[in-house]
């Protein structure tokens, strides 16, 4: 149906129904946070299944060695920014090779290493954006995912996230908020780490 | 409803074209009302435990009050909604109906030569039989959360909005998988049959030419949509195939993400007791031209489909539903036999009123009637949606609607005997002698009909030798001063 | 506390007048024994509840208006039973909107009480008194519990019997599955329900289980003596005038 005739016909089903206003202020809920940053972020992500790390950048490149111990081959993504050099430093020092991140490579990859936007310390989450320096898969095909979030990027609740996001809508074509690795309870309830998205998740999250 | 091109394994949904001869046949299915119990009783737990500390009251006042401003704004919001999108490249198809909505997702598929679509989680594309369509059209369409590719694997519709395989044991998975893929489980144990799900539907993410998924919210500031998941199928959808197709009620639009900070804790809390879910995607338009990877082309279907009638109506705040499941998970009807008794997409007390507004008093007239009113629905839902209420109206106006039968003469003629005490005293004394060859040791084993129902299964006290009003009458009720 | 009536109506309900009247003699006695006088209008049958749930409007406000007339006069209406009291005191101003009975309406379920919550909330009791030795489980009747927020006091006035021990199911019942005709159109339903809540009252051992809707006790009582359950079901009027030796 056009456009046209489509609302119009549900402008003339609403005829003469008042409005109640948006409210102003919204209340706060379970995910507005209490003001700290990494201390809830690291508490929050640990208890949906990932790991946070703090660390200052200069110990990034070891801390990506640790954590690419054993994997073959590696996706880093450009939104890495400055971080960038170190991380590919790490694994190199691995032995893990660094593949151009093709959707190909990343669907053979052990490792996707990204950056993230902003960080939620209330519910320990990530907003990994996609963009023309960001392949979404990267963060979603490998096992294991890291994420590098710059920790002034760390905002304490969701009231903090929406609040970005229009700005942050603008420059991509997704954007997509990561909690933990994925998980289902499908089958008689019982919680299974790792369906579809990664089965494990790090945040390291570096300090200034 | 055939689902899935596999080999279906499963029993298919209970036969029956009522609420009463389904409900009778998943009665007789003990497993799955202990399945659904065990599921129900541990999702009060975990809401329960979700929303403490917080004022749910206050979040609850919240929520209806944008869900109620925005339905009543509703062409407004979609209007800009739509122009946003269009914007970012997005195409929007507004379908009048579910034909007009199968038809463009047809027509996408046809013009992209699709042979293969991947699916998230979608009510509207149950709701216009999208996955038969497809297939009728030679595309196979592969379920991948991983309830709803169980259930379509079984030959089954879900049987429950948020935990579509909720009644199924992991013998029964593990039986269905060996089946369809031809495979050796070694063990029934739900991470190694997850991991299994995993590799088979990797497969078909990286080879699919089309995703399919639903939305949860559209958000007018920006022209996204939002779509979440715990499983990562729906960014899988929305990211490896070449085309992403959504499916939206054209209700689900929220003014700016703004309000998303209310809604979504009340969505993942009543949902699942989840602070937030694993993954929200926020969509904002197909992959830009500098972009590596993403959809090249990205359509939204907005869903009328009877909602614009239903908005002229007294049931308008049905629409305000965020479809977060917790209707089903409090009602003691739907404990006994989960949602494939509802014989619609929409199930429980949600389902109870949605269904007959949607497919017509015909096909789903009964369900209002469903239900012991007992209210637990409408204490729980997020968005204050008046639900038993809604339920009592239906009923009204179904009955209305329905020709005069029987049951309507019967309870004409039997509130004639009630509004007087003089009738109701006569016909109680005319029961108290028609009774006499029915009672045995005080109790009424067997009534004829209409209380053969009752006493099939419960022993019925007969009417009183006198009753209260008899015997206050005469004076001989005893007590106090 | 406004001052509390002296004098009021009894609206005994069609089940508990034609099924079950040793439930409105004990109300009766209850009352009494608080120093009230006690009147039973004729006019007041039903209080429409079956038509208005089976989806005839216009039928049970034919019904319910021999309650409006009943009751025109009465200080203050007593009834014992949860569903009974939410119809007149929730679902009358719903039912009679838009009808010239609806001041009327209105007016009735303002001074329409259920009758422990007339014991307790009216009256100002704080425990009921007397004795009675048992493992005493209270079921809440769904409407009463969520239209008008019973059972606090129900439970209030069972602590105060000596021999009572109170028994709490948790996670708590929703509803026993009787919900009026409901219980006749999904017989197999509205049993496998009640099934459910006897095999959970049985595991907490509760030997006597009282209501205030008897509904719920037609029901479960009904269903646990067709299986030969050893659970005793009393409506809370029952049980209280029995313990003060009333009844």
């Amino acid at each position: 149906m056009e456009r046209e005739a489509f609302l119009a016909r549900v402008r003339a089903a609403l005829v003469d129904l008042p409005a109640p206003p948006l409210p102003e202020a919204l209340p706060p809920t379970f995910a507005s946070g209490d003001g700290r940053l990494f201390e809830r972020f690291a508490e929050e992500l640990a208890a949906a299944g990932g790991e946070a790390r703090r660390l200052p950048s200069f110990a990034l490149a070891d801390a990506v060695a640790e954590l690419a111990a054993g994997a073959r081959t590696a996706v880093v993504t450009p939104d890495l920014g400055p971080f960038l050099g170190r991380v590919e430093d790490g694994l190199r020092r691995a032995g893990c090779r660094v593949l151009e991140p093709t959707r190909a490579a990343a669907a053979r990859a052990e490792l996707g290493i990204t950056g993230a936007a902003l960080g939620v310390a209330a519910t320990g989450s990530v907003l990994l954006r996609a963009g023309p320096d960001a392949p979404r898969a990267a963060s979603l095909l490998p096992p294991t995912h890291v994420a590098v979030l710059p920790e002034e990027r760390l905002v304490p609740g969701f009231e903090g996230l929406f609040a970005a996001l229009p700005d942050l809508a603008r420059g991509a074509s997704q954007a997509v908020l990561v909690t933990g690795p994925s998980r289902t309870a499908d089958i008689e309830r019982t919680l299974v780490r790792g369906v579809h998205g990664p089965l494990r998740l790090v945040v390291a999250v570096v300090a200034p | 409803m055939n689902r899935g091109s596999f080999a279906a394994a499963g029993t298919g949904g209970p036969v029956g074209r009522t609420f009463e001869a389904r409900a009778r046949a998943l009665l007789a299915r003990p497993e799955v009302r202990r399945n659904l119990a065990a599921a129900m009783d541990r999702s009060a737990v975990l809401r329960q435990r979700a929303f403490e500390g917080v004022d749910l009251g206050a979040l609850r006042a919240a929520g209806e009050a944008i869900r109620a401003h925005t339905v009543a704004r509703l062409d407004r919001h979609l209007a800009r909604w739509a122009e946003r999108a269009e914007a970012r490249g997005t195409r929007v198809f507004f379908a009048a109906d579910a034909g007009e909505a199968v038809a463009y997702v047809l027509e996408v598929a046809r013009r992209r030569g699709v042979r293969l679509a991947v699916k998230g989680k979608s009510m509207i594309s149950e709701e216009v039989g999208l996955n038969r369509a497809l297939e009728e059209a030679g595309v196979e369409v592969v379920e991948t959360d991983l309830g709803e590719h169980i259930q379509q694997l079984a030959g089954e519709p879900p049987a429950h909005i948020t935990v579509p395989a909720v009644h199924r044991s992991r013998a029964e998975v593990r039986d269905l998988f060996a089946r369809a893929y031809r495979a050796e489980l070694p063990d029934e144990d739900p991470a190694h049959l997850t991991r299994f799900a995993r590799e088979v539907l990797r497969e078909r993410f990286l080879a699919a030419d089309l995703g399919i998924t639903g939305v949860n919210f559209a958000v007018a500031e920006t022209g996204s949509i939002v779509i979440v998941t715990n499983e990562g199928n729906g960014r899988m959808c929305s990211s490896l195939p070449p085309v992403h197709v959504a499916l939206m009620g054209m209700e689900r639009v929220v003014p700016s993400f703004r309000e998303l900070a209310v809604l979504l804790p009340l969505l993942t809390g009543s949902a699942t007791g989840q602070r937030v879910t694993t993954y929200v995607n926020v969509v904002n338009g197909p992959r830009g031209p500098e972009e590596p990877d993403g959809p090249e082309e990205l359509h939204v279907v907005v869903l009328d489909n009877g909602r614009s009638r239903i908005l002229r109506t007294r049931y308008r705040s049905i629409l305000h539903c965020i479809r977060c499941g917790a209707c089903l998970n409090v009602c003691p009807v739907f404990r006994q036999v989960g949602g494939l008794a509802y014989g619609s997409p929409y199930g429980g007390p949600i389902g109870a009123v949605l269904a007959p507004l949607l497919e017509g008093f015909d096909r789903a007239g009964d369900l209002p009637w469903a239900s012991s009113l007992c209210g637990a629905c409408t204490e729980v839902c997020p968005v204050r949606i008046p639900l038993h209420e809604h339920l009592v109206a239906l009923r009204a106006d179904v009955a209305r609607a329905r020709a005069a039968g029987l049951e309507r003469r019967a309870f004409r003629w039997w509130a004639r005997a009630w509004a007087s005490p003089g009738s109701y005293g006569l016909l109680a004394r005319l029961a108290r002698f028609a009774q006499r060859p029915f009672v045995r040791a005080g109790r009424i084993p067997r009534a004829p009909f209409p209380l053969s129902r009752w006493t099939r299964g419960r022993d019925l006290p007969p009417v009183a030798r006198r009753t209260f009003r008899e015997r206050w009458r005469r004076g001989g009720v005893k007590g106090g001063a | 506390m406004v001052d509390p009536p002296r004098r009021v109506a009894l609206f005994a309900t069609c089940l508990v007048d034609l099924a079950a009247p040793e439930i409105a003699e004990a109300s009766a006695s209850l009352l009494r024994a608080a120093g009230l006088q006690v009147d039973v209008p004729e006019a007041a049958t039903c209080c429409g509840q079956p038509w208005w749930t089976s989806g005839f409007p216009g039928e049970a406000r034919r019904v319910a208006r021999g309650a409006l007339q009943a009751f025109e006069a009465a200080e203050a209406v007593v009834v014992p039973s949860g569903s009974c009291a939410a119809m007149v005191r929730a679902s009358y101003p719903r039912l009679f909107a838009g009808t010239g009975d609806e001041g009327r309406a209105r007016a009735l379920a303002a001074r329409t009480h259920e009758l422990s919550s007339f014991l307790v909330d009216v009256l100002g009791a704080e425990g009921s008194g007397g004795r009675f030795e048992a493992r005493v489980a209270y079921h809440d009747g769904c409407h009463g519990l969520r239209e008008l927020g019973l059972g606090r006091q129900a439970r209030r006035l069972l602590a105060g019997i000596e021999g009572v021990e109170l028994v709490e199911i948790d996670p708590p019942v929703a509803c026993c599955g009787f919900g009026g005709t409901f219980s006749l159109r999904f017989p197999q339903l509205a049993e496998a329900i009640a099934d459910d809540e006897i095999a959970r009252l049985e595991a907490a051992e509760a030997e006597v289980v009282a209501a205030g809707d008897p509904g719920c006790l037609l029901h479960l009582g009904g269903r646990a003596s067709r299986r030969g359950s050893r659970v005793r079901f009393l409506h809370l009027a029952v049980l209280l005038a029995l313990a003060r030796r009333l009844a």
